[in-house]
């Protein structure tokens, strides 16, 4: 008896043992970041070209970045060395794609296309007033919008992204401000730091796709700068968002 | 009591057997269709996707070294997975 007791005390504690081994954890913010901004690379290098210009280091980025993921889910302790491997992949992948792009684009080049400039100065309002902020809401870039509650970055507003980390690329001299926004649910002072978290996200975002940081700086307006003063959802949608400022 | 303890270690053993002998099948698999997509041509005709399978193998083989027999099984069918896809862009095994 005694011992059927102790055998089946044992088989508890292996159950659990094993229950906890195979438990899989949540990945924190600055994870999912991390993650997100490897993506983010193997994505740009994949829209310029990679799968004809550099196959076999998009084939090593995707699973280094699959097996980094993995690893940070069931195996932390050891998911470092992989993310960081996961990382140097996308760099050397992203690297290696922007040298044929630039390789393959024709030899006698003609003017590219213009870029986009700042519009003017927009006039005063002859009859009737616009919402509070949507004469400074004018921007070359379409705005990218956020779940209720939330500052990861969607996926359609990742090629938005693209757009403005290729325009920088493009224009050493170019920088941008980006604005948090928020809708009118919650506090001011959530929104606040809501709309810091929003405008701080697309910022790492670009980071991540090669934009210089130095080049980036974020505000947040919380839900002071409304572009929608309805109260329904589609207008709260509009309002969720970053504004990409350009500054030359 | 013996008798449990003589069956318990038993199923331990056959479980350790069977989850290893599945993953060896797993990569042996995996090395076969990627062996079928080389000869095919993929490596000039489907780069991408013979290089997905070739990773994911590596990946797998990776997986085995560190222990984790469920995630190496996982990778080697990708790679069988991609090796099929290299195979058929290629134009068929040869």
């Amino acid at each position: 008896m005694k011992n059927a007791r102790i055998l089946l005390a044992g088989f508890i504690i292996l159950a659990l043992a094993v229950a906890a081994g195979c438990a899989k954890r949540q990945l924190t913010r600055s994870e999912t970041d991390r993650l997100d901004a490897i993506a983010a690379k193997i994505a740009e290098a994949e829209r310029l070209g990679a799968a004809e210009c550099a196959p076999k280091e998009l084939a090593i980025a995707r699973v280094a970045l699959e097996h980094a993921r993995h690893e940070l889910v069931e195996h932390f302790e050891r998911a470092e060395a992989d993310v960081k491997d996961a990382e140097a992949a996308a760099d050397n992948l992203l690297a290696k794609t922007r040298a044929c792009a630039e390789a393959k684009k024709p030899a006698a080049p003609a003017l590219p296309p213009p870029l986009p400039t700042p519009p003017p100065a927009p006039t005063a309002p002859t009859v009737a007033p616009p919402p509070p902020s949507a004469a400074a809401e004018e921007s070359v870039f379409p705005n990218i919008h956020f779940d209720f509650d939330k500052s990861f970055i969607r996926d359609d507003a990742k090629p938005i992204l693209a757009k403005v980390a290729d325009y920088l690329a493009k224009n050493n001299g170019a920088k941008i401000l980006i604005e948090g926004h928020c809708d009118e649910r919650g506090t001011a002072e959530y929104n606040m730091a809501l709309g810091d978290r929003r405008a701080t996200s697309a910022k790492k975002y670009l980071v991540g796709l090669g934009v210089d940081a130095a080049r980036l700086s974020t505000i947040s307006y919380g839900k002071e700068r409304p572009l929608c003063t309805e109260h329904n959802e589609a207008c709260w949608q509009k309002n969720r968002r970053a504004v990409f400022d350009l500054k030359k | 009591m013996k008798s449990i303890w003589r069956k318990v270690v038993v199923a331990l053993a056959f479980a350790v057997l069977v989850g290893g002998c599945a993953t060896t099948n797993a990569l042996q698999n995996a090395q076969s269709a990627l062996d079928k997509a080389k000869v095919s041509g993929a490596p000039e005709k489907a780069k991408l996707d013979y290089y997905m399978a070739q990773t994911y193998l590596e990946a797998a083989k990776k997986e085995v070294d560190e222990g984790d027999n469920d995630e190496a099984r996982t990778f080697a069918a990708e790679s069988e997975k991609y090796s099929g896809q290299a195979i058929q862009k290629a134009g068929g095994a040869k």
